[in-house]
């Protein structure tokens, strides 16, 4: 029955043209809703404490990988608590943007009504998070940076007081240290620091792309996507690219289920804090070794609710992870089939 | 591996973030309204919100489960405003192409289901969520999901004659 009702879902996907027309449309009521102050592009107004404070949740751990060229698994993985800040609850970022949204139908501001809630919300209470890195070796140069830039993160500006102060106006720091997360001249001079400690070089810019076409020639990769994905036509959405060869990117596929994914590849070489993960029990995953039918050798993992492909590649790391779909995240030969449309071998 | 929670801000941001989502938004869209030109424009209505909203989303799946659930308010919200007519596929050339075969049949039985089992339907079905992401997404009891989903699976199984294959 799944199959039957997907298919004729799929007759219903907007054609290329469609997404064309609506995407022209939308940028033309973006520019004309825009405020004024605001440039030709529509910005919408933002809360850098909100973002930080997401970024948080995620980034203010660390994890080593502890494994030999060849087969590993996630046990070698090393997780360890920090004491973070805490992020958002989802039914607290619910009831943020209900309030948002109440504010802008009554014709409120939505830049000075996000000034008022961040006055309000912050500074956060603490806690603790147990979180893992998923690009590289245990004495690896990018696990000692990032396990120390961590270290750093967790003490500073702990009240958020200094990022408060900034608000939400540019630092100048956007471009070089946007990708760490950087709002102060102190906290980029110790990126810096780490880079030059450590051999490794900074990610620089991010660049949205949005092919597949484009993402392969930027990041020096082969055709790696799903070509047997109809799911919308499209084998990528969207990808954050950077000069060195990382990225993350989500798509789409089809591998006798509906799926969505998200990928990451980290360079080795580069100091990189994007690719961290919350695992929960270890004891809770099922993994296994996989050889795909064109030699990619890769740790495959699903515990009931998330699954997991990893590949240490010679020049990087790759971790892709499949969203909401049962089969993937509870049955072996599923989360296989999934393995073999991607090409593996293509990622340097 | 999750993404921080900021909506996109450039232009390259924007496209991005539509190119990621409007399939989704919009086939949602067309199961409730049946037709192109409201389903195009309650897509854009939907993007439009996101974009101008200021919100924040703790993963990349929030963001996608906003919209969609989104997407179905509005639609929902359309029809009532509109008190619009039930129409029929036959009013729809794009669709009445499509029937005679086996997905423009379900397709047909499809639009024709009430439209609280809609969403419930689509993202069970389409977009591989479980019963207690549905719940959790839809703010239900998961009992409330699971009762839609039986009598949607009645009802389409009564309209198509037999069990779906």
């Amino acid at each position: 029955m799944k199959q039957t009702i997907q298919n004729a879902y799929d007759t219903l996907s907007p054609t290329e043209e469609q997404r064309e027309v609506m995407l022209r449309q939308l940028r033309l009521r973006l520019r004309e809703t825009a405020p004024e102050k605001d440039d030709e592009r529509g910005k919408r107004p933002a809360s850098r404490l909100m973002a930080a404070s997401l970024l948080a949740a995620v980034l203010l751990a660390l994890g080593v990988t502890a494994y030999a060229l060849g087969w590993f698994g996630l046990e070698n993985l090393k997780e360890q608590e920090y004491t973070v800040i805490k992020g958002f609850t989802q039914e607290e970022i619910l009831a943020r943007n209900r309030e948002l949204e109440e504010a802008v139908a009554r014709g409120e501001d939505p830049a000075e009504k996000l000034r008022e809630m961040d006055e309000r919300d912050f500074p956060r209470p603490t806690e603790t998070r147990r979180i893992t890195f998923m690009a590289g070796l245990q004495d690896s140069p990018e696990a000692q940076a990032f396990q120390e830039y961590m270290a750093f993160s967790v003490g500073y500006d702990p009240d958020r007081e200094i990022l408060r102060s900034i608000g939400n106006e540019p630092t100048g720091l956007e471009e070089e240290y946007g990708a760490y997360g950087c709002y102060t001249r102190e906290m980029a001079d110790k990126v810096d620091e780490i880079c030059a400690k450590y051999g490794l070089e900074k990610l620089g810019p991010g660049r949205t792309l949005t092919s597949a076409r484009q993402l392969f020639a930027y990041a020096g990769t082969g055709d790696f996507a799903p070509k047997n994905d109809h799911y919308s036509g499209q084998r990528l959405y969207s990808a954050i690219a950077y000069a060195d060869g990382s990225f993350i990117a989500d798509g789409a596929l089809s591998a006798g289920m509906m799926t969505q994914y998200h990928i990451c590849r980290c360079m080795k070489g580069t100091f990189t804090t994007f690719a961290v993960m919350e695992l929960g029990e270890l004891e809770s995953w099922t993994e296994w070794n996989y050889t795909t039918e064109n030699g990619a050798e890769l740790l495959l993992a699903q515990n009931g609710r998330r699954a997991l492909i990893l590949a240490d590649r010679p020049e990087s790391f790759v971790v892709l992870e499949v969203h909401g779909s049962y089969r993937a995240t509870n049955r072996k030969d599923s989360l296989e089939t999934i393995a073999e449309i991607f090409d593996f071998t293509a990622i340097p | 591996m999750d993404m921080d929670g900021a909506l996109p801000h450039t232009d390259e941001e924007i496209t991005a973030f539509y190119l990621r989502y409007v399939d989704t938004v919009y086939r949602l869209c067309y199961s409730f309204l049946k037709n192109p030109a409201d389903a195009e424009d309650m897509t854009q209505e939907c993007f439009l919100r996101a974009l101008r909203s200021g919100m924040s989303f703790a993963s990349v799946q929030h963001e996608k489960a906003w919209l969609i659930v989104t997407a179905s308010n509005l639609c929902k919200n359309m029809l009532k405003r509109a008190s619009r007519r039930e129409e029929s596929v036959e009013e729809h050339p794009e669709l009445a192409d499509r029937s005679g075969t086996e997905n423009g049949e379900v397709l047909d039985a499809i639009l024709r289901l009430p439209p609280e089992y809609k969403t419930a339907v689509y993202l069970y079905y389409y977009e591989g969520y479980t019963t207690p992401e549905i719940a959790e997404m839809l703010r239900c009891p998961k009992a409330t999901v699971q009762s839609r989903l039986f009598r949607a699976r009645k009802l389409l199984e009564r309209w198509l004659g037999g069990e779906l294959t």
